[in-house]
């Protein structure tokens, strides 16, 4: 093979290209390059012509370290492989391929070669990288291993805390119980003995054990108290919030303290607004609260002082305040008003001694519903505590409690129903009756809905005084039907609430049922606020009793000693036949009846009346002659029955009927 | 009048004594027992109207022992009204509720309470054993219902 023969070709095809190409023969000495080559070498293309191409490539004698692999005189496949240029510093790829002459012999070989160094370099550059990534790694994912431990180490040390706040608690809650129990001992002898049983006491003996009495109280007080602020501060004071009317229960405070500050000679000044101010707050503890401030005021207080009890409603929150005339507060105790154990300007001897808790008591209590307190006096003046609670609608009110009582049932496969229920005229009877009676109203009708839903009344989520929401998880929706029924029924039924006094409750009933898997509480609310049903109950003013007897004399009696007391209206009836009709109309509050009468007898009576909606349920007292056999006595069921025997006074059977009423007047 | 009996089982017998005193000076009759136990055979021998029992108590505790007692038929119907020292709703509520106390009161006892709860859980149970006179009462009128 002769250079001349690719003379032709070579330069317009090769010397185009940026790629190195050569070309050796079988010797290894370079035949032919092209100008990639030449550029690359930097020599002239006569210097490098019949050079052994190691010697320009390598810079070296002999072959490449690797030698010829023996892939490279296969026909089939060029052998492609990277290099690097010491001299040159560079690095080539390079692809060798064969070239035959007769009888398959070789008779040199082409090169083409690329400098490949840029790409080397940024190859190195990303292996670099991906070390130092790798490295990175590494570091975050012992970094991680770390924070694990320590998560452990927080999760275990968590653990102890709770097991130490559990027992802190449990310490406080029996230290509490063993210092209650000698306590109770030494207050039940101390009034044995003040009340004589065991025998006249001087007057001075009498005087010692009082004081002795007042200090057991004092130390339950403390204890109490200590019990109180150690669950404040422990944060376990559970609050059991519904709204109510602060107002109510600031007036209920006052009513309770007023003797005590009539004593003293204080007015008492309550500026309250018009109408009920819902917020949504633990009663119990609202009470708490006022109790410790107007209890202070009532304290610090001198004779003829007055006290001012203010509740205003700031739109979002309402601020309520207790001001009153006393020896006011050095500006230099202010700052430690609210801390434990400070007791300012105490009069030794004056009234129920306090346990420096009060405060710290009150100003928790109103942290923990959100709110603030903050005191305002001058010396010789007054003070005034101030404290403020926020307002809460009652959509989110009521979508906070029951996200709470819906996530309390775990079993999803159930159906879960609110029910709102709502006295309609509730602010008509208020005017009606007052805010004492309608208060006592609401809540038997509270207790009515409680008893028919067979839920105890904590169960019930009080939105306010005239409305109540129940949530009821059942297996079947007919179950919480059924209950829903009853619930109707019930409030349909008669109430003697106070004599005189004849009106009715209007209800309307809201229901919304969903399963609790696809429980959506917005749209529960939503539903259950619109009306299912309205119903009236009746408020009668006079308790209805039916008596059924053969004996005339004996009914008349009955109805002229029971309807002069003023308190019952008496429907007399002197067969059973017609008693049964009766009843089932007017529905009485309890029937009495004799048992042995012509036609039809007492427990046939009682028995038809199973027959009508609702007439199971009424009470019963039976007049008889003879006595029942009391040792076949087992269980209670479904209707009350008593025996009066005869003959009988007019207040025994009024006792009877009180008895076994099942309303409460 | 027969007096109405009480029986008050608490591991304080100082205490035992003081509420026998004053239930006593009241005209009530009174048994004491200062265990679980003893107080369990005492309410079988005894067959008081009413039950005061400690919650805390060493060894079989109250709520241990009224858990008894309503098994018992002989004792179950008797009403017990539940003393704590510890003033914790859920120990109260869970007394009443799941054992089936008619009342609880926390020591130490308000003047009077002790008394007043007496009183007014042994007359609810008049109410109830009059009430109770239905079972035989009942089944007649069940059986005349089912025309017999």
């Amino acid at each position: 093979m002769s250079g001349i023969e690719y003379d032709r070709y070579w330069s317009p095809v090769f010397d185009v290209l940026d790629e190195l190409v050569f070309l050796i023969d079988h010797d290894f000495t370079l035949v032919k390059v092209n100008k990639g080559f030449i550029r690359f070498t930097g020599k002239e293309e006569k210097e490098l012509i019949g050079r052994k191409y190691f010697e320009i490539i390598h810079g070296r004698d002999g072959l490449a370290p690797e030698g010829m692999p023996p892939a490279i005189f296969s026909p089939a496949q060029p052998e492609k492989r990277e290099i690097y240029e010491p001299d040159f510093k560079k690095w080539l790829w390079m692809s060798t391929t064969p070239i035959f002459g007769q009888s398959d012999r070789i008779v040199g070989f082409i090169y083409r070669s690329n400098d490949i160094t840029k790409h080397k370099r940024v190859e190195e550059e990303l292996k670099k990288n991906k070390e130092k990534l790798e490295i990175q790694i590494w570091g975050l994912n012992k970094t991680n291993e770390g924070i694990k431990l320590l998560y452990k180490e927080i999760e275990k040390k968590n653990k102890e805390l709770q097991g130490l706040d559990q027992l802190k608690s449990d310490f406080i809650s029996t230290v509490s119980h063993e210092l209650r129990t000698p306590l109770t001992t030494m207050k039940e002898f101390t009034s044995i003995i003040l009340d004589e049983i065991p025998g006249k006491l001087s007057k001075e003996q009498k005087e010692y054990v009082e004081i002795i009495r007042g200090n057991i109280d004092r130390l339950a007080r403390l204890i109490n108290n200590l019990l109180d602020i150690s669950k404040i501060e422990a944060g376990r004071t559970e609050l059991k919030k519904t709204l109510v009317d602060i107002t109510n229960l600031a007036e209920s405070v006052v009513s309770t303290l007023k003797p005590e500050a009539e004593g003293k000679h204080i007015e008492f000044r309550t500026l309250f607004p018009a109408f009920a101010i819902d917020v949504y707050a633990d009663p119990d503890k609202v009470i708490q609260i006022f109790t410790n401030l107007i209890g202070n005021a009532i304290k610090f207080t001198q004779e003829l002082g007055q006290i001012t009890v203010e509740i205003i409603d700031k739109g979002n929150e309402i601020e309520c305040s207790v001001a009153d005339t006393g020896r006011g507060i050095a500006p230099e105790d202010m700052g430690k008003l609210f801390t434990k154990f400070q007791q300012f300007g105490r009069v030794a001897g004056a009234g129920a001694k306090g346990t420096g808790l009060g405060l710290a008591i009150t100003k928790g209590l109103i942290q923990k519903h959100n709110g603030r307190i903050w005191a305002e006096s001058k010396i010789r003046e007054g003070s005034k505590f101030i404290f403020n609670l926020p307002k809460k609608t009652e959509f989110k009110f009521l979508q906070e409690a029951l996200e709470l009582e819906v996530s309390q049932e775990i079993d999803s496969e159930e159906y879960c129903t609110l029910l709102i229920i709502e006295t309609l005229n509730f602010n008509s009877l208020k005017q009606e009756l007052g805010r004492n009676d309608v208060m006592r109203l609401s809540s038997i009708i509270r207790n009515m809905i409680s008893v028919a839903l067979r839920k105890s009344e904590d169960a019930l989520i009080r939105i306010g005084d005239n409305k109540i929401a129940v949530v009821l998880v059942t297996k079947k929706i007919d179950d919480a039907a059924g209950i829903i029924d009853r619930l109707r029924l019930s409030l349909q039924k008669k109430l003697f609430f106070k004599k005189e006094f004849e009106s009715k409750v209007e209800f309307s009933l809201g229901v919304g049922t969903y399963e609790k898997e696809v429980i959506n509480i917005d749209s529960m609310i939503e539903a259950a606020g619109e009306v299912y049903k309205r119903l009236t109950m009746p408020i009668i003013g006079k308790r209805e009793i039916v008596v059924v007897d053969d004996e005339e004399s004996l009914l008349a009696t009955v109805k002229l000693n029971l309807e002069e007391t003023d308190e019952f209206r008496v429907y007399t009836y002197s067969k059973a036949v017609e008693a049964l009709e009766g009843i089932a109309h007017i529905m009485p509050e309890v029937i009495i009846t004799d048992i042995t009468m012509p036609e039809m007898n007492g427990y046939e009576l009682i028995g038809r009346l199973y027959e009508y909606e609702g007439c199971e349920y009424i009470p019963v007292i039976f007049i008889t002659g003879h006595s029942f056999d009391d040792k076949e006595l087992a269980g209670l069921r479904l209707k009350k029955i008593v025996k009066l025997s005869k003959p009988f006074e007019i207040k025994e059977l009024i006792d009877k009927i009180n008895l076994v009423s099942n309303r409460r007047s | 009048m027969i007096n109405k009996k009480i029986l008050i089982i608490d591991d304080e017998p100082e205490l035992v004594k003081a509420v026998e005193i004053r239930l006593k000076a009241n005209g009530y009759e009174v048994e004491g027992a200062y265990d679980g136990k003893a107080g369990i055979d005492k309410a079988e021998k005894f067959k008081p109207d009413l039950v005061l029992l400690d919650i805390m108590m060493p060894g079989m505790d109250g709520q241990e022992v009224l858990k008894k007692l309503k098994e018992n038929p002989e004792t179950k119907t008797i009403p017990v009204i539940m003393l704590s020292a510890k003033s914790e709703a859920g120990d109260i509520v869970k007394s009443l509720v799941d054992g089936g106390a008619c009342d609880y009161i926390v020591k130490p006892f308000f003047d009077g309470e002790m008394l007043r709860k007496l009183k007014s859980n042994i007359n609810a149970v008049e109410g109830m054993t009059a009430g109770l006179l239905l079972d035989s009462m009942e089944t007649k009128v069940r059986e005349f219902l089912n025309g017999k």
